[in-house]
């Protein structure tokens, strides 16, 4: 059986998490099975019980900032996590990471072959139109940004310049 | 007539001020009063309170409404469903709010909040207002034959919310990007 690692920075009752569990429940229909992974806090979300019902392991760790974690388990498994992303990733088949800012946050921290950042937002949600992420995640050659309407490549090549990663598009769905 | 909006109040989605400013319009040009129900949890408090000075100061004090928390769809009461609900839309495209709001077969509309993709945006569409004065319109057109617009909305929103199922070819992409 497939794997597939899905990694957002919540679970609110939101739009990019909504992507993560039709992601999620889109794997299982499909005979993939799907770890969720969960960078941006502790504590229990909208989805998080969802995920629960469906069988899915939505595990919560943090990736970067390690060092300021003080409880020994937690300290533990972020480092287990980041180990397993940089050395034994093959256990998935492909890693999607949902939202070009935690993309952007830990592009280097997972070496897997197959990887794919979904853009999740537009230009228009920040001041000046000014969108907030590195500009070497536009660079990268090794994964594939996934735009999910027709205006987010034009919006970044007016910012950044021409895109030079992998990039498919393809629209938000439900299951 | 009575006007919803699903979003968290938030910095990133800062388009609530047009929706207060087409109701005063409506109310001060039109004489038409609609009812505007915020559903959503307040992710910034600042912009929260930009809005209800602004709700004051234009006396609507008794058509704005704010939940202050997240409410899925299938929670609302039957009477906030009986309503219209407005969605954001960036040019033609919709966020899963949307989706989900078409899915439970609530009468949908989509404002556009990026000008500058007015010109991309297909044609011929009531639910779509490509902007304020769009959804004025809109808004004159429903409290005059509201029958024949909700006839038209649901037409409409059906058909683009199928739009969304994922073809054969579709489905077998995304699976080769997870195996």
């Amino acid at each position: 059986m497939a794997n597939v690692l899905i990694i957002h920075q919540c679970l609110v009752m939101g739009g990019a998490e909504k992507l993560v569990y039709e992601l999620a429940k889109f794997a299982l229909e499909n005979n993939i099975k799907p770890t969720v992974l969960v960078t941006g806090g502790y504590s229990e979300e909208y989805y998080d019980g969802i995920f629960r019902k469906m069988n899915v392991p939505a595990i919560r760790t943090r990736l970067n900032n390690i060092s300021t974690l003080r409880h020994p388990k937690k300290i533990v498994k972020a480092i287990f996590w980041r180990l397993r992303l940089k050395y034994f990733s093959s256990k998935f088949d492909s890693v999607h990471v949902v939202g070009l800012y935690t993309a952007d946050e830990i592009k280097n921290l997972i070496n897997h072959k197959k990887k794919y950042f979904w853009h999740v937002v537009n230009s228009i949600q920040y001041p000046d139109r000014k969108l907030p992420f590195s500009s070497e995640l536009f660079k990268g050659k090794d994964y594939t940004i996934i735009f999910i309407d027709e205006y987010q490549s034009q919006e970044i090549e007016e910012q950044y310049g021409e895109i030079g990663s992998k990039m498919i598009n393809f629209k938000l769905f439900i299951n | 007539m009575e006007f919803n909006l699903v979003a968290r109040i938030s910095e990133d989605k800062n388009f609530f001020v047009d929706l207060i400013y087409v109701i005063y319009r409506v109310k001060t040009e039109y004489d038409t009063v609609v009812k505007l129900n915020f559903i959503g949890a307040i992710s910034s408090e600042g912009v929260y309170r930009i809005l209800v000075r602004l709700i004051d100061f234009l006396e609507l004090n008794d058509q704005v409404n704010f939940t202050k928390i997240s409410i899925r769809y299938e929670d609302l009461s039957d009477e906030v469903k009986k309503g219209y609900f407005i969605n954001f839309s960036v040019g033609n495209f919709i966020g899963y709010s949307s989706i989900e709001c078409m899915k439970y077969n609530l009468k949908t509309i989509f404002y556009n909040v990026d000008e500058s993709y007015e010109r991309y945006m297909e044609p011929n569409r009531m639910s779509f207002c490509s902007d304020r004065y769009a959804l004025i319109e809109l808004i004159k057109a429903i409290s005059l034959d509201a029958d024949s617009i909700n006839d038209i909305l649901y037409t409409e929103n059906k058909r683009l919310y199928a739009k969304y199922l994922l073809s054969t070819s579709e489905a077998d992409l995304l699976k080769s990007t997870m195996i």
